[in-house]
């Protein structure tokens, strides 16, 4: 029993009332801790019993929530974000407020979706199927199966559980991911600022603002778990004063931020263990990260390496270590990258930041959604930035410096890679914890509380985070939402059985899942999605005839030479076409009725979200 | 203000979540043995595959509960896709026979931590 409950006074038994108006104030407070999750829990699941989401707008599902999990995102935010700036916190509430924030941003589209949403993960699926199946990976297949850490991890877990379809279980992982990541940003963020208020608040903003969406079935979700233990072993066990280039650091950024406080006494550097077992459990996070995915590992090692020229990381040789894993794991595979993908995009840093990753021209909706996108990312950096300042200006300038580099290190990516487009999402997916609790700081510097009318500093960033997380997480749902149906099709694609392995797949959008199953790779070849981009320069889709028809034939047999062809239409990609306006409108479905009437294609697939046909002459 | 950091956990706390952690592996070991569905299997293993194998290494850590937790957790996901990239890369694909050993891991080296530490507390308290 709390102190607080022990003063309460007892009620007079022959009062008989149980009303909520005979409780004392103090009681109804404990109440009110616990009800707006409750009943934000109990809201969550009437919207998704009542949801059943089919032929989304261009807003996704933002049109389609019910006003009830509006109200449960806002209570649970509003609340959640005071609680943190009590005067006393409440743990366990705070606890209760996150793992209902959790269900409702990340829970609410496996729940109301019949199937696992996003095309990636079905292709994830495959290859944990593949292993099952033969319990190893051939390395000539493709790069999934020269990085196998998370498929292997995944399959171990199917078997143990007896779950030998991954996508029984594949949906729920953006929550069981987001639910780690957040206990992990816990943990850091208050290692870091040493405040569990902070720590609060900090994981708020992490969880209400991660709206890069790659928490789903992936590698990238597995090393990201992987990356933040091992950033939460070394600030918590390996930290060590600043050596004489991190002394001159800390000089330069007194100067800089123009500090005129006496450095305070930030860092106790408190024995947890045994130093070298906690190293050596370091390297073996790292081997994991390391051959579970491609990127991660060498945004984590340009943090440590970061730390350990500073003199914070000690010993310092555990960024040597965790060079020559993430680099010994390259070497075998390096002729392969070079040679499939390119070991460095481009060198120019703004060129990988800004490249494109979708064909087309987005409608009003989409560019408004990506607009929204766009102001979070600058604000999350901006806010930390902030922070790191305040931090700084209130003399706590050894931390400030650290949480400076684990934010801005991950833009150093950039100098070498696109990643296809995605690498400005990356930069801000690994820096977004530390950012946050950059934020934080840019509220109070000085992990103080913000009382009375003050506190509305924090609810505008939570506010904001929480908004921007909702428009564009949901906001894009009718491109990510797949149909049964969809799922069917990709399944009759991928089967060997079925289709020849030289055929060739060509697809009206990129989001359809062409690769499904354990025997994928057999199943022919997919080509890039026949957009207006790379369609409509060459031959443009404007009212399509019999024409249209004998050029996708000869696009199909062009290729690779091959004879066997199908070509795919379904909801999503009718979706994608709309959103950034790949072909005219009708002109899509216009086609798929000249493809159905010519004698050179023969309808295999047919479910009302996805047909296939097949290329016969 | 000054910092405000949750303390490390107690010998009391320690003990109560290792012995909960191992009894929950050695459920999850029993209901894999009934063949019991995976409705009820999974979770039970899920949470086994989280908690238990890196529970030996994590309990030796003078730290909060939730740092505890959380390191407890990326340990044992550490130790099971190590065990597991070599069974995929060796091809000896034994999971059963894996996940077997991890348990019998984890549940000895729980009680044998948990021993060490009630032990040593005893020679520091002498």
């Amino acid at each position: 029993m709390t102190a607080t409950s022990a003063r309460v006074p007892r009620r007079d038994p022959r009062s008989g009332s149980g009303s909520a108006a005979a409780l004392p104030a103090v009681r109804r407070r404990e109440w009110g801790r616990w009800a707006v999750p409750a009943v934000a829990l109990l809201l969550w699941v009437a919207t998704i019993a009542t949801m059943h989401p089919d032929d989304l707008s261009p807003w996704g599902l933002l049109t389609e929530f019910p006003a009830e999990y509006w109200l449960a995102v806002v209570a649970v935010l509003l609340s959640a974000t005071v609680l943190t700036q009590r005067t006393r916190l409440r743990h366990l509430a705070l606890v209760a407020h996150t793992g209902v924030l959790i269900l409702l941003l990340y829970g609410t589209a496996p729940a109301i979706e019949p199937v696992p949403r996003g095309t990636s993960v079905y292709k994830h699926v495959g290859i944990v199927e593949y292993i099952e199946r033969y319990g190893s990976v051939d390395s000539r297949i493709d790069i999934y199966h020269r990085w196998p850490g998370f498929f292997s991890v995944a399959a171990f877990f199917s078997r143990l559980a007896d779950l030998p379809d991954p996508t029984s279980y594949a949906a729920w992982a953006e929550p069981f991911f987001a639910t780690i990541d957040a206990l992990l940003v816990w943990c850091c963020v208050q290692a870091v600022t040493r405040s569990t208020r902070t720590a609060w608040l900090a994981v708020l903003l992490f969880t209400a603002g991660n709206w890069i969406g790659q928490g789903y079935f992936s590698p990238q979700a597995f090393g990201y778990v992987l990356m933040l233990g091992v950033l939460l072993l070394v600030l918590v066990s390996l930290q060590g004063p600043s050596n004489r280039f991190g002394g001159w650091v800390e000089k330069r950024v007194r100067r800089i931020a123009r500090v005129r406080v006496p450095s305070r006494d930030e860092a106790p550097f408190p024995e947890t263990g045994h130093r070298l077992q906690i190293a050596g459990l370091i390297l073996l996070l790292d081997v994991v990260l390391a051959a579970s995915h491609q990127l991660t590992p060498y945004v984590l090692l340009l943090q440590l390496s970061a730390l350990a020229l500073a003199g914070y990381l000690r010993p310092w040789w555990l960024a040597i270590g965790a060079a020559v894993m993430t680099i010994g794991y390259l070497v075998p595979n390096l002729d392969y990258v070079i040679n499939t993908f390119g070991l460095l995009s481009a060198p120019d840093p703004l060129a990988n930041a800004t490249q494109k990753n979708v064909d087309g021209t987005p409608i009003l909706e989409a560019r408004l959604v990506t607009i929204i996108a766009g102001l979070s990312f600058v604000s999350v950096f901006v806010l930390a930035l902030v922070g790191v300042i305040r931090r700084a200006r209130a003399g706590y300038v050894r931390g400030a410096v650290v949480l400076a580099i684990l934010t801005f290190a991950s833009p150093g990516m950039l100098a070498g890679q696109s990643y296809g487009g995605e690498a400005r999402l990356r930069v801000m997916l690994y820096a977004l914890p530390w950012a946050c609790a950059g934020a934080c700081w840019a509220i109070s510097p000085d992990n103080v509380r913000r009382a009375g009318r003050a506190v509305w500093a924090p609810i505008a960033a939570t506010a904001w985070f929480g908004f921007a997380f909702i428009v564009f997480y949901f906001g894009h749902e009718d491109l990510t939402m797949l149909s049964p149906g969809e799922i069917g099709a990709a399944a009759f694609l991928s089967d060997p059985s079925k289709v020849q392995p030289d055929s060739v797949t060509l697809l009206m959008a990129p989001n359809f899942p062409d690769r499904y199953g354990p025997l994928y790779f057999r199943a022919g070849i997919g080509i890039p999605a026949l957009s207006y981009d790379r369609f409509g320069v060459e031959h443009p889709l404007l009212f399509p005839g019999p024409q249209d028809v004998d050029f996708v034939a000869t696009k199909i047999r062009g290729s690779s030479g091959t004879q066997n062809g199908y070509l795919v239409f379904s909801r999503g990609s009718e979706h994608w076409a709309r959103d950034y306006q790949l072909y005219p409108k009708y002109a899509l479905r216009a086609f798929e009725g000249e493809i159905a009437r010519s004698p050179r294609f023969r309808l295999v697939y047919d479910r009302p979200t996805a047909r296939v046909y097949e290329l016969v002459r | 203000m000054g910092p405000e950091v949750l303390p490390p956990v107690t010998a009391l706390q320690r003990s109560r979540l290792g012995t909960a952690v191992a009894a929950l592996g050695i459920v999850a070991v029993l209901l894999s043995a009934a063949a019991a569905p995976p409705a009820v299997r999974a979770p039970f293993v899920l949470l086994t595959m989280l908690l238990l194998p890196g529970f030996p290494f994590a309990a030796r850590l003078r730290v909060d509960l939730p740092t505890l937790i959380a390191i407890d957790i990326c340990a044992s996901l550490a130790l099971e896709g190590g065990l597991a990239l070599v069974m995929v890369e060796t091809g000896l694909w034994h999971p059963q026979l894996i996940g077997l050993a991890l348990a019998s891991f984890g549940v000895g080296g729980t009680f044998v931590t948990l021993t060490g530490i009630r032990h040593a507390e005893a020679r520091h308290l002498q």
